[in-house]
């Protein structure tokens, strides 16, 4: 049997939630050309695997994993730089306190020091105003995880704004 | 507000999103189209030599040598009529799952454009009804056999037409099932595909105008001629036929269609008003 979401409720969907769609690619492009391109691939993407979504009301949820993964696939092609990765990810439980960025850490500004997973993680979190369970949703990853990602990202963000752009990437890996 | 959300809320949002979006769509669709006519390409073939054969039209050329071709989308609709004009042309059909294609052929060789159509849902019971102008062969039992593939289609049958340049199917779904017909071009085609819908009500009641039960045949196309474009052939339970027009939602909105049918058609007194749950058929 087909799929529960028919091809022009996949369209209308798509373009309604199409602003949200493009603010995470250019996230991690910062430029329109790419962002544009990481969306309609991330549309692509979504109808030709369209018969794979078994319920309607995770088209979002699925939607955006789909642009997430598109936009990583598209940084990960491009980029001369990338942020190191840690080994393991922080295995302390991480307080919710913890997770709250102070004003005045520009966090659109330090995405760039974070791994694509980690981006999405901040994106998600703070610009899109997702719950934990829903990044866990988007992310296919369980909440303590991303949890800890945030943690991680946070950390690495006021680090990077501290010591600002070239003395960071100075402690990177250039490809 | 942090100020990295500040500047992600003002990310400016280019003109060009849409049109990148349906390009996006459209190709992802031609994809799938071309894939399912590679499937169905050499069994087509067979289809088009025989029905060609048995129409006294030569064989033009192998269908298959042609695939794959790619069509682009012309609209997707649920209710409404689309095409182009034309006269002389086969149809046939093949089935993906819950996807009917329906295909198109001329003397001249594949269409580019899908023939004239309409197509219209209605209920009690729950069908499509699909008519394809220009259209004076077909291989019915293709379309049939590809409709009822389908595990949304509960029956089909044809409808009778007297014009021998249009036909036209009635096909019966399941509870709870709807579909959406796609129109493609280069080369023509319709895909119609079913799928359950969400906010399929069963209890709700429909009115419309019906006639008295018939035998299928000439006369169920002569009733249904008089009234062009509102009537719709139904199958009763009994077997026989009656041709229904309009579909209502109080009988007091039924009723002044009845009124206002009979004071423009002096043939419309053999109508009376009826009534039943959007998956019900007419007993007789």
């Amino acid at each position: 049997m087909g799929g529960v979401v028919s091809k022009a409720q996949f369209a209308r969907e798509f373009q309604l939630r199409r602003r949200k769609y493009y603010r995470i690619a250019y996230s991690y492009v910062k430029n329109e050309h790419d962002a544009l391109d990481i969306v309609g691939e991330a549309a692509y993407r979504g109808l030709k695997n369209l018969h794979a979504l078994r319920a309607p009301e995770s088209l979002d949820s699925w939607l955006t994993r789909i642009v997430v993964n598109a936009a990583v696939d598209y940084a990960r092609g491009n980029r001369r730089v990338v942020p190191c990765e840690d080994a393991v990810l922080e295995r302390a439980a991480v307080q919710e306190e913890d997770l709250i960025p102070e004003d005045s850490l520009d966090l659109f500004a330090a995405l760039d020091a974070l791994s694509e997973k980690d981006r999405a993680c901040v994106i998600l979190r703070y610009f899109e105003e997702y719950s934990f369970p829903g990044i866990s949703q988007v992310l296919q990853e369980p909440e303590s995880t991303v949890k800890s990602r945030l943690y991680r990202a946070l950390r690495k963000m006021r680090l990077f704004l501290e010591k600002g752009d070239t003395d960071y990437e100075r402690g990177q890996e250039t490809v | 507000m942090n100020a990295g959300k500040k500047q992600y809320e003002q990310i400016p949002i280019p003109e060009e999103l849409d049109r990148v979006i349906w390009d996006s769509i459209d190709r992802a669709a031609r994809e799938a189209r071309r894939r399912r006519l590679r499937r169905w390409g050499l069994s087509a073939a067979a289809v088009f030599c025989a029905a060609f054969i048995s129409a006294n039209v030569a064989p033009l050329y192998a269908y298959a040598a042609r695939i794959p071709v790619i069509g682009a989308v012309v609209q997707v609709l649920h209710v409404g009529s689309g095409g182009t004009r034309a006269d002389g042309v086969h149809a046939g059909a093949a089935a993906e799952g819950e996807t009917v294609e329906f295909y198109f052929e001329s003397r001249a060789g594949e269409l580019d454009t899908a023939p004239v159509y309409t197509v219209s849902h209605l209920f009690a019971p729950n069908r499509m009804v699909l008519t394809l102008h220009g259209v004076r062969t077909i291989d019915y039992e293709a379309i049939r056999e590809s409709l009822l593939a389908a595990e949304a289609v509960l029956d089909v049958y044809r409808a009778m037409i007297g014009d021998d340049s249009m036909c036209g199917f009635i096909v019966v779904l399941n509870s709870g099932y709807t579909y959406e017909l796609t129109e493609h071009t280069d080369p023509a085609g319709l895909s119609v595909r079913f799928y359950p819908d969400p906010a399929y009500q069963p209890e709700q009641m429909v009115y419309y105008l019906r006639s008295e039960a018939m035998p299928y045949g000439e006369g169920l196309g002569l009733l249904a001629e008089r009234y062009p474009g509102k009537a719709a052939q139904l199958k009763t339970q009994s077997g026989e036929y009656i041709i229904t027009v309009g579909q209502y939602g109080s009988l007091a909105e039924a009723e002044a269609a009845l009124r206002a049918l009979e004071e423009t058609s002096e043939d419309a007194s053999g109508l009376f008003v009826a009534s039943g749950t959007a998956d019900e058929v007419p007993e007789k």
